[in-house]
């Protein structure tokens, strides 16, 4: 029972305080903790600029949502910034539909992400 | 059986010197003003192309009266054999007799069908609940969007239902949907926390408007969802129970 999400980090080639951190999975109130504290961890040893890449991200929910403008917040407070690509039209509605894209700093493409840095 | 569905049951080898027999079955069903018809194949060994093209006329006129013909039962070789032929495009294969019922039912009677899940209020037990009504609306011919929306409103509403239950002794979680050609209805019913009363009309505040939503809250995102993707939002208390039901329309 329960619910799987993986999330894996990669470097940005010259930015050490940089890294893309791919979700693989349903982001919902079942594994946001676990989400949370190692998001939370990477930004705690300096790494507080985030490109979250949702190609395989299937599902979030607005607990999943909560988080996501949590690390935003987190990520402007700590001098850097938190940015969502590759997004699925089924979750881009959702992000949609409660206005978190109005708050969220959101990417067609990874690459045009990764550059914003 | 329904009585407004007339089953023809074929044997053997349906080749060309079979169509004439086939026409007049058919043209009599038709005078007696009989719109669905079940072909029913199972004891079939070979349909041939005549034939076949006698099927295409019966549904063809059919559909013109509003009403539907439908092939049961073909073995594996005359379902393949169909098929390579694009007969899959005008004729549905179904499996059997009462599944041919149950068709007719869900397309002309608009009962719907109901399902009833109860969970322990864990929340590791919400993934299964979400995919379980996602995949049956795609079953019933909800689009994907649709069924991802219904994910969601299940998500959101079991969530809601294990976050705000009574936990001693922790009390189930009931999901009862009622799908329809054109809409779902689910009721999820759960038992009051001792500040239920209180839960049900902070809701209801939220549901009507009352409470601004702020995205920044944390609490009231999930309801915001519900009530932007859902036709009907209501919440009531009645005995110890809480019950939330929702209309979502199918996306046309």
């Amino acid at each position: 029972m329960g619910n799987q999400i993986n999330i894996s980090f990669k470097d940005v080639d010259g930015k050490p305080n940089a890294k893309v951190v791919e979700f693989i999975g349903d982001l919902d109130a079942t594994n946001v903790e676990s989400v949370l504290e190692k998001i939370v961890s990477l930004m705690d040893n300096g790494v507080v600029n985030i490109v979250a890449d949702f190609e395989k991200l299937r599902y979030v929910n607005s607990t999943g949502l909560g988080i996501l403008l949590h690390f935003s917040k987190l990520a402007k407070e700590k001098g850097g910034c938190f940015k969502i690509a590759n997004v699925n039209e089924h979750v881009y509605e959702i992000i949609e539909i409660i206005g978190a894209n109005t708050l969220l700093d959101i990417y067609e493409g990874l690459d045009e992400a990764v550059l914003s840095l | 059986m329904s009585e407004a569905l007339q089953v023809f049951h074929f044997k053997g080898n349906l080749n060309a010197d079979r169509v004439h027999e086939i026409e007049e079955s058919f043209a009599g069903a038709l005078a007696d003003n009989q719109n669905f018809i079940v072909a029913e194949m199972s004891e079939v060994d070979f349909i041939s192309s005549p034939v076949l093209g006698e099927l295409m006329g019966c549904k063809r006129r059919l559909t013109e009266r509003g009403g539907n013909l439908y092939l049961v039962g073909l073995n594996t070789e005359n379902r393949n054999k169909l098929r390579l032929m694009g007969a899959e495009k005008i004729f549905e294969f179904l499996p059997t007799i009462r599944s041919a019922v149950l068709k007719y039912r869900w397309e002309n009677e608009d009962k719907g069908d109901e399902i009833t899940v109860t969970i322990p209020p864990a929340l590791n037990f919400v993934p299964e609940m979400r995919s379980l009504f996602s995949g049956v609306a795609l079953q019933k011919g909800y689009s994907k969007r649709d069924a991802f929306r219904i994910e969601t409103i299940i998500d959101e509403l079991c969530n809601n239902a294990v976050e705000h239950g009574a936990r001693t002794p922790p009390q189930p979680v009931q999901v009862v949907c009622r799908i329809f050609r054109f809409h779902l209805e689910f009721s999820i019913i759960n038992r009051n926390a001792a500040t239920g009363g209180d839960g049900v009309a902070e809701i209801q505040k939220r549901i009507s408007g009352g409470a601004p939503f702020d995205l920044n809250e944390r609490r009231g995102r999930g309801i915001e969802l519900v009530k932007m993707l859902c036709a009907e939002f209501s919440v009531s208390s009645e005995n110890d129970k809480t019950i939330v039901k929702v209309i979502k329309k199918k996306e046309v």
